[in-house]
């Protein structure tokens, strides 16, 4: 493992009024994970394509994930990136990634299979073959393990 | 002075009219205010100005029940009016993504070099409409995919040769699905159609004897040339019996596994050609709007166009508010094709006389090993354009008794329903989702949905207005102008 970024502290107001904006008009259901400096750093770079940010149960990890489609599509295979970064937030490389999701209203799961395909380096890993099927909440978990600890990271968002 | 008066009468009561129609449209968006309301419901002619111009009571009165008179009419004209429900922006966003309008260009098919090409359409329309290409020259693709039923059969289980277990569902607007088959064991359109030209249930033949047909038939051999390069010499029967491929039929079967791997593959080569063509043909039935499109394209061009003959009626919109609502049919039935293109296990009894189905539990195993599949070598696509593919779900809990979500456009035109004809009425399904019974396999997606016998008529009221032939030239309706 190594910590790929450093801290990069310029701009964190902006960025993060930039996040809880997103948070807020997305009807994100994510708790309000305080972002980290590099967290807001990478959702900054991120251009108009909204990031969403979520820290694990445990609070070992926290994650950023981005859709490489906005607004989101349906019936659409389509691709995201997932960044893990300490709590402290320093980019963890070569952790391990497994993706899974769904509707919990609906009670199933996506209608395709994601997995995380690609490490891309600077702790960002691709994660290939997510589809929705239908408008409403969906949600994205992935377990995480870096470091020697395991823990689990759920995204709610809607999907229009 | 009489003159004057009914001058004056006559632009007072336009006033009032007009003001009538403003506070009707206001309450129709829900901020009228009562003043406003009750000024619009005073009749015609019977206000302050009218008192005092020196009229006599008497007059004012006959004036007063004239305008009643007059009244009525025009009123009942801006009842219906204020019927018309008003629909949210969010609704609107909602009932314009289902809108025909909101149909995509044709996607493209990768897999297909030939899919958009005009002379492998034609050899694909003439070969649907052929009996030839069946074992007993009786049966063709059109023999359950009927133009004049919306490429349906109106059978629960389709009837080539044999009897089926399932039913034929409609192909208009198939080129927009992932998947094929009830349960998804095909992943395009040219593999789908190689299914049943070899099923022993369906048309029953063998890819040895539909290469002969094309090699044989001048037309036949000139439209295919023309289109995939010049048929290799078929005559040595020893080489290429007349009837030999994969079948369920063991004297064909044994006939194909005699023959050397290269000639195999030679005609595999032309089997999946006559693949290509049909599909080539199918892409091209894309569905029409029906009286539900012309109602939204009428909502999306401004409120007082649905007033035209292209609005729907109370019950219908009623209908349609309980579809993308309560009924929360629009879950999987959305997009403009009505249908999410995914699996869901809704907990349809097994047919009577048939064994258990599991659906797209068998399917997507199927597709994953396909000869024919998208990453396979008969496939032109990349494997990058395979991403349904390779993303397939497989998860037993989530693939066990689930079957593919139909298009509900015209639903009401294509009894029966489900996968093998379970249901032979709208009644039938709208109870099943009203009153959802526990899976015979799996376990169901569906929960009870509160439903009053009127909000079930409202929803098969909307439904009928889904139908609508497909919006294509109608020389590809039949094999008449081949």
């Amino acid at each position: 493992m190594a910590f790929a970024n450093s801290l990069n502290p310029g701009k964190l107001f902006l960025t993060h009024l930039a996040l809880v904006l997103w948070l807020y008009l997305a009807g994100c259901g994510a708790s309000s994970a305080e972002p980290s400096a590099d967290a807001q750093a990478v959702a900054k770079s991120a251009d108009s394509v909204p990031t969403l940010t979520q820290k694990g149960q445990k609070g070992h990890f926290m994650l950023t994930l981005q859709s490489e489609a906005h607004p989101l599509p349906l019936q659409k295979i389509h691709s995201w990136t997932v960044r893990v970064f300490t709590p402290d937030g320093r980019l963890i490389d070569d952790a391990q990634l497994m993706v899974y999701g769904g509707m919990p209203e609906h009670k199933h799961g996506f209608q395709s299979q994601p997995r995380v395909t690609a490490e891309l380096g600077n702790g960002a890993y691709r994660v290939d073959g997510v589809k929705f099927n239908m408008p409403g909440r969906w949600e994205m978990w992935f377990n995480v393990r870096a470091m020697g600890k395991d823990d689990k990271v759920i995204f709610s968002f809607d999907v229009p | 002075m009489i003159n004057s008066t009914k001058l004056v009468i006559a632009s007072e009561a336009q006033q009032s009219l007009d003001s009538k129609s403003v506070a009707w449209r206001l309450l129709r968006y829900r901020r009228v205010s009562f003043r406003a309301l009750r000024s619009s419901f005073m009749p015609s002619g019977c206000n302050d100005e009218l008192i005092g111009a020196s009229l006599t009571i008497k007059r004012y009165m006959v004036l007063c029940l004239l305008a009643l008179l007059v009244q009525p009419a025009s009123a009942i004209g801006e009842t219906d009016q204020s019927d018309a429900p008003s629909w949210t922006p969010a609704e609107l966003a909602t009932l314009r993504s289902l809108w025909i309008g909101s149909l995509p260009p044709l996607p493209p098919d990768r897999s297909n070099a030939v899919a958009d090409d005009a002379g492998a359409a034609a050899l694909g329309q003439k070969i649907f409409f052929d009996i030839r290409f069946s074992a007993n020259g009786e049966v063709a693709c059109g023999s359950c995919h009927q133009p004049q039923r919306y490429f349906t059969d109106g059978l629960g289980q389709a009837e080539g040769v044999g009897k089926t277990q399932r039913g034929a569902p409609t192909i208009v607007g198939s080129a927009y699905s992932p998947w094929y088959f009830w349960d998804g064991r095909r992943d395009s359109q040219w593999s789908q159609a190689l299914g049943p030209l070899e099923s022993a249930l369906e048309h029953g033949g063998s890819r040895l004897q539909y290469a002969h047909l094309l090699r044989d038939d001048t037309d036949y051999r000139k439209r295919y040339e023309a289109v995939f390069g010049p048929l290799p010499d078929l005559s040595d029967r020893q080489r290429f019996p007349d009837t030999a491929g994969p079948s369920a039929d063991r004297k064909i079967n044994d006939r194909w596994q005699a023959m050397t791997e290269q000639d195999r593959e030679i005609i595999t080569r032309i089997f999946v050609n006559i693949g290509k063509a049909l599909a080539a043909y199918q892409r091209r039935l894309v569905p029409g709007g029906g009286r539900f499109d012309a109602y939204v394209q009428a909502l999306t061009e401004g409120e007082d166009a649905v007033s035209t003959e292209a609005a729907l009626s109370r019950d219908e919109i009623a209908g349609l508010r309980l579809f993308v609502g309560k009924a929360m049919c629009i879950r999987c039935h959305n997009g403009p094709m009505f249908t999410d293109h995914g699996f869901h296990n809704i907990g349809v009894p097994f047919a009577e006389g048939l064994n258990r189905d599991w659906g797209r539990y068998q399917g997507v195993r199927k597709v994953l090993k396909d000869e024919f599949n998208c990453l396979g070598e008969y496939s032109d696509a990349g494997k990058e354009d395979c991403a349904e593919l390779r993303f397939a779900k497989t998860a037993r809990d989530e693939t066990i008794g689930a079957f593919k979500t139909p298009t509900l456009r015209n639903v009401t035109e294509t009894a029966p329903y489900m996968h093998s004809g379970q249901f032979a009425s709208l009644d039938e399904v709208l109870e099943h989702y009203r009153r959802p019974p526990r899976a015979p396999i799996g376990h169901t997606d569906l929960v009870p949905i509160e439903l009053t016998a009127e909000e079930i008529e409202q929803l098969k009221a909307f439904l009928h207005t889904l139908s609508g032939p497909p919006a294509v030239a109608a020389e590809l309706l039949s094999a008449a102008s081949q």
